[in-house]
């Protein structure tokens, strides 16, 4: 009994090893919360700020409209690749991973390149009436780009843990390769669809570079920030930033707690 | 009927090369190999899993090549079952009722009668992963007999299964197999399951028939060294035909020389393969007739097993005999040399140009 209580000697090491990250988050997280709780007035002036309400809910309108994008578009191809042999599949997840490797500011002028009013889908788009630059579908479209291998990657090996025998035996009992896809595949893929979602929704709320490179305005929370810190100061962006940990780390923590137990089945199998 | 016509396909490691098949309705065929020879893709392009590269696949003289396995009426049963984590037992056995939109009186009616069939009426609410291997085979089972398949193709079925409850799956399955009037397609490893349920067997190897006809065929009168090796035949020896006539021949074994009947010129390279149940230990004083082969060795290994003793000997021709139970004691010791006499009528020939000659 004695012995069970004390910790295990190599998990112990680890976690004096790990802990490091976790102290560095924490100490982080303390010198922005430590000032803000001292002065909750200028907190609740900051959290009641009409622009800031406005460029939050921007922030967060873009983010879930990129999500779901990729909700639709992310999740074929997540399948898609999950069930291709041929190289070009890795063809496909080198340009997908693109984003990952690159500088945001770099993927911000392709995203320019590619949807400003001269540009190559942006151009016919134009003459359609829509537009990118400095609007709404601008800030979704970095967001998209910028989060997607997040979302396609995490579906994908989702997808890739489904046996295929189990879509297989589906088709021979009489359903369609869609009925195998709608009613095995995805049910027993939802938890990475939520997390792959929930990544993705992070990265493309946090996203800045990117975004400001095709629409500085209409303001995202970040691009707020940093217009508060260059002409109010630290104390100023200090706020937003705040407001900003706790209202993702409310989001990140309910969708956590409301999908622990989604698809907890196919671990027994 | 299913007719295999030239059929020739890949998928990943696996092939299935130019192979041809007739499967007779309403037979239980065996498909036999070892692994990775291509067995279970053989079953997926019947069910219509995979499209053939060359060849067709044709059911009652129809071609399926170009039909969605939905559209077949095959079912499907995997080695590991398959069964989809997230839906209960129930709604397993459902799950093809549903997409055959059959309404749900009908569909309660089929599950109720099959999860009473199968023994399953406790578990109707449970998911397959609470279940144990018995149980959820006897869940994959009832849910591929669910859409009523004309024909069953069953992946090694019962071989993660214990000896007492595979009997009794297989009891079960030849009960519904009657009643049914099924064609099943299996695959298997086991020599007994074979023995015990198959009308025909098919061996393949890296992709290709190599042998198809009865037990008896396959296990008794193999038609490659390959077959004979995967059918366990416990002496395989290549020799050269020393002398031949009147329908008999002699084959020169590294100095031993063995007695079999076939029609083979002297001087062609052959296989030999003598069961071990057909060895025997001659008696002192016993000489061996014209149709016989006798060898002499130290007996250098004694196993007992179910029906019998293996004896394995030692010499210029090392032979292993299975020997019944009865043999008396003071003959079979490690170390002692003893005669075996092989009567040349169970010795199977196998030319090198690998047509069949007993």
């Amino acid at each position: 009994m004695i012995r069970s209580c004390l910790p295990n000697p190599f998990i112990f090491v680890s976690w004096l090893l790990g802990g490091v990250i976790v102290l560095v988050s924490g100490l982080a997280l303390m010198v922005i919360a430590v000032p803000e709780l001292a002065d909750l007035p200028h907190l609740t002036a900051i959290a009641l700020d009409g622009r800031v309400i406005e460029s939050l809910s921007l922030t967060f309108a873009a983010g879930c409209s990129a999500v779901l994008f990729l909700l639709l578009c992310g999740t074929p191809l997540a399948y898609a690749l999950s069930r291709t042999t041929s190289r070009w599949r890795s063809v496909a997840e080198s340009l997908l991973d693109l984003p990952l490797a690159l500088p945001h500011t770099v993927a911000g002028l392709m995203v320019y390149l590619l949807f400003m009013s001269r540009g190559l889908i942006g151009g016919p788009l134009a003459q359609a009436g829509i537009f990118f630059e400095d609007a709404f579908l601008g800030i979704v479209m970095a967001m998209i780009f910028v989060s997607s291998p997040y979302y396609v990657n995490t579906v994908r090996e989702g997808f890739e843990r489904v046996p295929v025998h189990l879509e297989y035996v589906a088709r021979t009992l009489g359903a369609t390769e869609f009925a195998a896809f709608r009613f095995i595949a995805l049910p027993l893929c939802s938890r990475h669809i939520w997390s792959g979602a929930l990544l993705a929704w992070g990265r493309a709320v946090g996203e800045f570079a990117a975004v400001i490179m095709i629409a500085y305005f209409p303001e995202v929370i970040s691009a707020l920030m940093y217009q508060r810190f260059s002409t109010g100061g630290i104390a100023e962006s200090r706020s937003i930033a705040f407001i900003m940990i706790v209202v993702c780390l409310v989001v990140f923590f309910t969708l956590r707690t409301m999908t622990r137990t989604r698809g907890e089945n196919d671990d027994h199998h | 009927m299913i007719t295999i016509e030239h059929l020739s396909l890949d998928v990943g490691p696996a092939g299935i090369r130019d192979l041809s098949l007739v499967i007779k309705p309403k037979t239980w065929a065996f498909i036999i190999g070892p692994s990775g020879a291509g067995k279970t893709l053989i079953l997926e392009a019947i069910a219509g899993l995979h499209t053939p590269e060359k060849g067709r696949i044709l059911i009652r003289n129809t071609d399926v090549s170009g039909l969605s396995p939905e559209k077949r009426g095959i079912a499907l049963v995997y080695q590991d079952y398959s069964l989809f984590p997230h839906m209960t037992v129930a709604e397993n056995i459902a799950f093809g009722l549903k997409q055959g939109n059959k309404s749900s009186e009908e569909r309660e009616e089929i599950v109720s009668d099959l999860l009473n069939r199968f023994r399953l009426l406790r578990f109707r609410d449970r998911y397959p992963g609470t279940l144990s291997g018995g149980e959820q085979q006897r869940v994959a089972l009832a849910r591929a007999l669910a859409v009523q398949p004309e024909l069953l193709l069953l992946d090694e079925p019962f071989a993660a299964l214990d000896p007492q409850i595979r009997e009794e799956h297989i009891l079960l399955m030849q009960q519904i197999r009657r009643e049914r009037g099924l064609t099943i397609v299996q695959v298997s490893h086991s020599r007994e399951e074979a023995f015990a349920l198959a009308d025909q067997v098919a061996v393949i190897m890296e992709g290709r028939l190599v042998q198809a006809g009865t037990c008896e065929e396959i296990f008794f009168q193999p038609a490659t060294p390959e077959v004979a090796r995967f059918a366990r035949i416990e002496n395989i020896f290549s020799g050269t035909v020393s002398w031949s006539g009147d329908g008999m021949i002699a084959v020169d074994v590294n100095g031993t020389s063995f007695r079999a009947l076939a029609e083979i010129p002297a001087g062609r390279p052959v296989t030999l393969c003598i069961r071990g149940r057909d060895l025997q230990i001659a008696r002192d004083g016993v000489t061996p007739g014209p149709y016989q082969t006798c060898v002499t060795g130290l007996i250098s290994e004694l196993t007992p097993m179910e029906f019998g003793i293996r004896a394995e000997m030692s010499g210029p021709c090392p032979l292993v005999a299975i020997l019944p139970r009865e043999v008396p004691a003071q003959s079979l010791q490690r170390g002692r040399m003893v005669t075996i006499l092989i009567d040349a009528a169970a010795v199977r020939v196998i030319p090198s140009d690998l047509k069949e000659t007993v």
